[in-house]
């Protein structure tokens, strides 16, 4: 009977607390969400059931918690605290993205700028709510709406604020369909939400593959701090366009991406043990977080209704939403939105050129802060 | 410390100011940059094209060489019908020696000095390769002016 209770003791059941039954009811919300709402399903799925196995509690010391310098999950989640799994994914999704409305209409490039504001207006809100410069820095990049930015930004400034920062800049991208539309609704007129764009030229292949040569040299001679992102998104961008290194285009945007997915999701989700993740500090980077994502959004739809005061013919504003970089949530958004008003309005070719540069924009924006806090 | 006086204290107002300046000076650069690309790739495509112009705008316009007037006698215009019909038998482009050796065979006067004239006259004209060919244009001048 002795021997029944000392095992009973040593079982998550014995050991576990309120706050990991907390976890463990965000992690099934997560996979739920992934799953049955198909929000963003390859990073919530990932995300939730790392969350499931971040909060079974388990004995100190015996190397299974992924705080634990001897555990399997603590030696992949360097790829996290090491900032190595971020730029893989840059490589992947350069190697998925086509910049050629970018390309057409470059303009629309400073869509995604604008909505780089809302990464340093929540810097100050951080600053204002008493938290040091360098976890500012990190509250204010989920403004950018790029899960691989805030990890990486994190990772390099204040690493033991991941799995909040990671948790919550996921979920808002999660979350743009939510998020966004009363946004951009209550931003924009309806007349404004019917107006059509211009078919873009069609852009040579000479032109694609000059770009991300162009892209890293330039952002990164501004920035060099971004040279980690930047330059692997501007690689993974140059093996699509060159044709001729189509073998490691396809293994960077299948099976380099995929695996380094799965490891982030997973690890980002187990890093969220209860003691570390449930905390009052965590509250607020949620809270600042959504609020970083609502002023990028609101700053990029308010500056392309200021460009339409210079522009002819007018762009439709909706595309400023897309200004943030959760590629490809937010252009889909502005699609649905632009298309409950005129359902023949096509836009999701046009703010895919907001939404790539907001990549851009926030990967600079991410080597800035870095740079500002060495 | 929180409130602006954090934000005053961290440098936040500078931090948030330069920080926007840099990604807007990223941007608007480097969409300068691709909106000016096309423009760019096309000149190096018609590079060859371009090249001509500026060639054309910058070299000294050449001389026009005044063609000399044709002053042609009744003998000239008989020995040129003659020899007309002689080249015309020999199929353009023709060699001088195999013209004035037939010349010579059909008992024609004066070959060498006819031949002579005929080329000052520009009627038979150099092809640039060591042969000759019959200037049916001039030919036909002569003729109206008969």
């Amino acid at each position: 009977m002795e021997l029944l209770m000392d095992f009973f003791s040593n079982t998550g059941f014995a050991m576990a607390d309120y706050r990991n039954f907390i976890m463990i009811g965000i992690g099934f919300i997560f996979i739920y969400l992934g799953i049955a709402k198909h929000y963003e399903p390859l990073l919530l799925v990932p995300i939730g059931f790392g969350i499931l196995v971040g909060n079974i509690p388990v004995f100190k010391g015996l190397g299974l918690g992924i705080y634990e310098d001897n555990s399997v999950l603590h030696y992949l989640y360097l790829g996290v605290t090491q900032g190595v799994y971020p730029p893989l994914i840059f490589l992947g999704i350069g190697a998925l993205t086509d910049f050629s409305t970018l390309l057409a209409r470059p303009v629309l490039m400073l869509l995604g700028a604008a909505a780089q504001a809302g990464i340093f207006i929540t810097f100050l809100g951080a600053l204002a709510l008493g938290f040091p410069p360098n976890e500012a820095a990190s509250i204010g990049i989920i403004g950018g709406a790029d899960g691989p930015t805030a990890i990486f930004l994190t990772a390099a400034l204040a690493k033991e604020l991941i799995g909040p920062i990671a948790v919550a800049a996921y979920s808002y991208m999660a979350l743009v369909p939510v998020i966004q539309p009363p946004i951009m609704k209550l931003l924009t007129t309806r007349k404004e939400r019917l107006i059509r764009m211009e078919e873009p030229r069609i852009v040579s292949k000479t032109e694609k593959i000059i770009f991300p040569i162009v892209a890293v040299l330039l952002c990164c001679f501004i920035a060099p701090a971004a040279i980690p992102l930047l330059g692997m998104l501007c690689f993974g961008n140059l093996l699509k366009e060159a044709v001729v290194t189509e073998r490691l285009a396809v293994a960077a945007r299948t099976a380099v991406i995929d695996t380094v997915t799965i490891l982030l999701g997973l690890t980002v989700g187990a890093s969220t043990q209860a003691d570390v993740f449930l905390t009052p500090k965590s509250v607020l980077i949620f809270v600042l977080g959504a609020a970083s994502f609502c002023v990028a959004t609101a700053c990029g739809l308010i500056f392309a209704k200021f460009l339409n005061l210079f522009l002819r013919p007018k762009i439709n504003p909706l595309l400023g939403a897309a200004g943030v970089s959760a590629v490809p949530d937010s252009a889909r958004v502005v699609q649905i939105v632009g298309q409950q008003e005129d359902p023949t309005n096509f836009l999701l070719m046009h703010a895919m050129a907001p939404n790539i540069s907001g990549v851009i924009g926030s990967a600079v924006a991410a080597g800035v802060l870095w740079s500002f806090m060495m | 410390m929180k409130g602006l006086e954090a934000i005053a204290f961290y440098n936040g107002w500078n931090i948030s100011a330069t920080g926007v300046c840099i990604v807007f000076t990223a941007l608007v650069s480097l969409s300068f940059i691709i909106s000016q690309l096309h423009k760019c790739l096309t000149i190096w495509e018609k590079r060859d094209e371009y090249i001509k112009k500026a060639g054309k705008l910058f070299s000294r316009p050449k001389k026009k060489v005044p063609r000399r007037k044709i002053k042609v006698s009744e003998n000239f215009n008989e020995s040129a019908r003659q020899f007309h019909v002689l080249t015309q038998s020999m199929k353009d482009p023709f060699s001088l020696p195999k013209l004035i050796m037939l010349a010579k065979k059909i008992d024609l006067g004066r070959p060498h000095s006819t031949v002579n004239a005929l080329l000052s006259a520009r009627l038979i004209v150099p092809d640039g390769k060591g042969l000759y060919y019959w200037d049916h244009d001039v030919y036909t001048t002569i003729l109206e002016k008969e």
